[in-house]
């Protein structure tokens, strides 16, 4: 019996339709979702870059010295408050000491907290200008943009479930999984797009199961609440309960209205590093600072596979050690690892861009499926019979979605340097200004004959990552040549890897077919993204 | 220098097992590998993946030496296809 014929067949059919399907409905969220996130793995680096104004080097002293001066801080510019947090600069990203206080009256703003980062002299260095930054790219790729949180989780956890669908029978359908294995004929029309397809998602397998499989994990209970609620129950306490079960040790106990003394930090912080010898602290949170019941909690930077370093209680009067929490039970640990595995905390420079490498390959997969999606039924059609307008639609829309968003991620860099510093809403202009961008490349690929348009906007995103050093350059003093002279490697690899990737750009549009010099056989045909139109025909 | 190694062992690995496939192993050698020949690639193949799994867990544990060891992997087989697919446009 053939392979494409009787129940295997049909089985076979059956997922490579729902394979072409899944992938192909959500795809424009799906490629958001992958490039965004694919950012998010440098969001500090990131924002480093866009606040040109912060220090290149952050000033350091012990960790002694830099708690008192954040603590010093706080209390003198939020006196009344029921939190206190300090994180010291010891991650990746962290220019100075962060600093946080959660008010228990609203400011003059009506904010209730206040957020500053400092320096170790405790004055506050938070001059650079208003950005998004890269937290903003990270944000967009679960929060979306212009709608609410709530719907936007929805909508992405169901374009990730169609993406895993996709994925698992993308396997079943994939007959010659190791014999492509390393496969990737160019200038072969179809075939190429194909054989790119398959080598983007099956050599980075792993990373696609993980990522989209952790991505569900991560609103567990947003997603599945039957099993929350009919396990838990509705009213609060019962949710606190399964909270406090599931994450041991999160809630603070309640004041005790007693005044008292703001708690020593420097008994309990030797304790820790008596406990913890060669670990860094990571930051420092004090409950209820000037009560009787205050709680002092330590915690170390993110060591092994995990998304939260250990942390440490200390009575805030005495500073005895209060009793260690309970372990997390066996399924909310499994919950976390994955977790950690999606977000990467962990990973050090070389596994980060690892992660950055395989995010963009999963953009390409999502990307070369699109393509071959509209290739395919292009290849179908009769030279003379002209294209259904839905096909003509999806190849347009094609060009929109693969080069319009990296073009609007390029405006956005951009805007970050052009925009007037003391602008109103600038960080949401910023994001206004990658929408804008993303939206005239769907009209111009929608305006322009269609090989025109490709070679056009590849020639603009080239351009623009090109010239992003020199506009860098131009407006501000972190140039490449000062990260380099001062060992700023984050600012200068941001510069360098816009070089780079104007340089793949410039390769990708040598290799984009040339205009024709009028429109011939296929109007708006897809087959443009290749030299072997004839190959197909 | 400890993530060259495990690049490295993983590329040298995808390598080997690139040889044993007819379609890679005619851009790699002048003839597919047949029985015998064929079976040591495999085994090398094999060998040099165990090996970079076993560097990278041994200098950063379990949890973070199975995510680099993934990584080395990925990015190894993306070495070769690269070179292969330079060496099918060059020949």
């Amino acid at each position: 019996m053939s392979n494409n014929t009787g129940l295997h067949g049909a089985f076979r059919q059956s997922m490579s339709w729902l394979h072409t399907w899944c992938g192909l409905v959500l795809s424009l969220v799906l490629y958001f979702i992958f490039i965004t996130g694919s950012f998010g793995y440098f969001n500090y680096e990131i924002d480093h870059w866009m606040k040109p104004e912060n220090p290149s080097i952050s000033e350091t002293a012990s960790a002694d010295d830099m708690l008192e001066t954040g603590f010093g801080y706080l209390r003198e510019e939020a006196p009344a408050a029921s939190r206190y947090f300090v994180t010291l600069p010891v991650g990746r990203g962290d220019p100075g000491i962060r600093v946080f206080a959660q008010l228990e009256e609203p400011t003059d703003s009506g904010a209730m907290r206040l957020s500053e980062q400092i320096n170790v002299k405790g004055e506050a260095t938070s001059v650079a200008r208003d950005t998004g930054g890269g937290n903003a790219l990270y944000r967009m790729h679960y929060a979306l943009h212009y709608m609410p949180y709530d719907l936007a989780i929805y909508i992405v956890g169901v374009s990730t479930l169609f993406m895993f669908l996709a994925i698992i029978t993308g396997i079943i359908v994939h007959k010659n999984i190791f014999k492509d294995f390393f496969t990737l004929r160019l200038g072969k029309g179809q075939r190429s797009w194909l054989d790119g397809h398959n080598i983007s998602s099956v050599l980075a397998l792993p990373f696609m199961l993980m990522i989209t499989y952790s991505g569900l994990v991560f609103y567990e209970f947003e997603y599945s609440p039957g099993t929350l609620f009919l396990g838990m129950g509705v009213d609060q306490n019962s949710l606190d309960e399964m909270f406090e079960h599931l994450r041991p040790g999160r809630t603070a106990p309640d004041p005790s209205g007693n005044p008292a003394p703001f708690p020593d930090i420097s008994g309990p912080l030797a304790q820790a590093q008596a406990q913890w010898p060669g670990s860094e602290i990571r930051f420092v949170q004090v409950d209820h600072p000037g009560d009787a019941a205050a709680v002092i909690t330590i915690s170390r930077s993110v060591e092994g596979l995990g998304r939260r370093g250990a942390s440490l209680k200390f009575d805030g009067i005495t500073g005895a050690p209060l009793s260690p929490p309970q372990s997390a039970p066996p399924n909310a640990a499994f919950s976390g690892a994955v977790l950690a595995l999606h977000e990467g905390r962990f990973a050090n420079t070389w596994l980060r861009w690892a992660y950055f490498i395989s995010g963009l390959l999963g953009a390409a997969m999502i990307a070369t499926g699109l393509l071959l999606w509209a290739k395919k039924r292009r290849s179908k059609l009769r030279p003379t019979v002209p294209a259904p307008t839905s096909l003509v639609f999806v190849e347009r829309t094609n060009l929109g979605i693969i080069v319009g968003l990296p073009l609007g991620v390029a405006a956005y860099f951009w805007a970050n340097r052009l925009l007037p510093v003391d602008m109103n809403n600038r960080a949401e202009w910023e994001l206004h200004c990658l929408f804008l961008m993303w939206g005239l490349s769907f009209m111009h690929a929608g305006a322009r004959e269609l090989r025109r348009a490709w070679r056009e906007q590849v020639a603009l995103l080239a351009v623009l990552f090109l010239l992003l050093p020199i506009v860098n350059a131009v407006t501000t003093d972190a140039h490449l040549v000062n990260s380099l002279a001062q060992g700023d490697w984050v600012r200068a690899g941001f510069d360098l890897t816009a070089l780079v990737f104007a340089l793949i750009m410039c390769l990708v549009w040598r290799k984009l077919a040339p205009a024709p010099a009028r429109s011939v056989r296929y109007p708006g045909a897809s087959e443009v993204l290749g030299r072997s139109n004839e190959a197909d025909a | 220098m400890t993530y060259l190694v495990g690049l490295a062992l993983a590329t040298a690995a995808m390598i080997s097992l690139a040889g044993t496939q007819r379609r890679q192993a005619k851009l790699m050698l002048s003839a597919p590998p047949l029985g015998a020949r064929r079976r040591l690639l495999i085994c090398l193949g094999f060998l040099l993946l165990s090996a970079s799994c076993a560097q990278a867990v041994a200098a950063y544990g379990w949890g973070i030496g199975l995510v680099t060891f993934c990584a080395h992997v990925c990015l190894g087989a993306w070495l070769v296809a690269i070179i292969l697919t330079w060496r099918r446009s060059n020949s």
